[in-house]
């Protein structure tokens, strides 16, 4: 934004959103039932980052809920709606999760995963000091399209995708999440989850890393099994 | 000159794709992605990886939730 301090309407609400937000302000309950069904599952899974049980998580995105109700009339625009609902589900999860003796503090989580399993990958390379190939593959990846028809987006390799995820540390479970299955712009995600652009690329880089790992060893199974996995 | 090597290129794959490699640096990537077959490969596997997700959903708000949250959306309308 440069100089649009005077203009009446600095608002960073994108026309989807202004248009969703007028129809609320309206008393559009269609208007409300697209914002429930495009953030509530998002909701649940980003309070989990500060509440112990799925339990609380689903309080958490119901007070969301009513926290976006009682300020729809006051509210701006001076961020996007999506980031302005994230900040309410943030003060309802911390002010629930404090009350949770097992919470671990938020930006702890964030840089205690920023610093840790550096090592990615590091095994599949050669020594720098090579001669032949410094750095190079001592392990070759594979052409994926070579993979038997459909196997990329098989239901079957969802699931296994689905599952790494899981098995992610939390913080970059809920990077990937906001970027790669909600498609998020990584603004977005860095305003949501309040962590500099750096944080984020990092965590995102360790997320899709570890990812694309989990579907490199499926596809390397499922090709030694041979055409008796497939039938 | 190459200046980065596979390993190095894997490290970076995320700041190539986000865009925020400098100019030198973006050309070296790519510099380096021409001649090396298997790394190219590597950037595949990994646009794959984030399409494999963008084909998963969080999975939807439980039935009664949401007709909960509908009910208090009449209420606040009322209230107004």
């Amino acid at each position: 934004m440069s100089d649009g301090e005077s203009t009446a309407t600095a608002t960073l609400l994108t026309g989807d959103e202004a248009a969703l937000l007028a129809r609320l302000r309206d008393g559009e309950q269609s208007a409300f039932e697209e914002l429930v069904d495009q953030y509530h599952s998002a909701i649940v899974r980003f309070a989990r980052l500060y509440v112990p049980t799925q339990e609380l998580a689903e309080d958490v995105a119901q007070e969301t809920w009513m926290g976006v109700l009682r300020g729809l009339d006051r509210f701006e625009g001076r961020s996007t709606l999506k980031t302005w609902i994230f900040r309410i589900a943030a003060n309802r999860a911390q002010t629930k999760g404090k009350r949770e003796a097992r919470t671990i503090p938020f930006a702890a989580l964030g840089s205690a995963e920023a610093g840790s399993d550096e090592a990615v990958d590091v095994d599949r390379f050669l020594p720098i000091e090579d001669g032949e190939h410094p750095g190079g593959w001592s392990t070759l990846p594979t052409n994926w399209d070579e993979q038997p028809e459909g196997r990329l987006l098989s239901e079957e390799t969802l699931r296994v995708v689905r599952e790494a995820i899981e098995t992610l540390p939390p913080m970059q479970a809920m990077v990937i999440t906001l970027r790669d299955i909600q498609q998020w712009a990584s603004t977005e995600v860095r305003e949501a989850l309040d962590i500099s652009e750096a944080n984020q690329r990092v965590l995102l880089h360790r997320a899709r890393i570890k990812v694309r790992r989990a579907l490199e060893q499926y596809f390397a199974g499922t090709q030694r099994n041979g055409a008796s996995a497939d039938g | 000159m190459d200046k980065f090597t596979c390993s190095a290129l894997v490290t970076l794959v995320t700041e190539y794709l986000e865009g925020s490699l400098s100019p030198g640096e973006n050309e070296q990537f790519e510099v380096h992605l021409k001649r090396c077959p298997p790394c190219d490969v590597y950037l595949v596997q990994i646009q794959q990886t984030i399409r494999a997700c963008g084909r998963l959903d969080l999975g939807a708000i439980d039935a009664r939730a949401r007709a909960a949250l509908m009910d208090a959306f009449q209420d606040w309308k009322a209230a107004r």
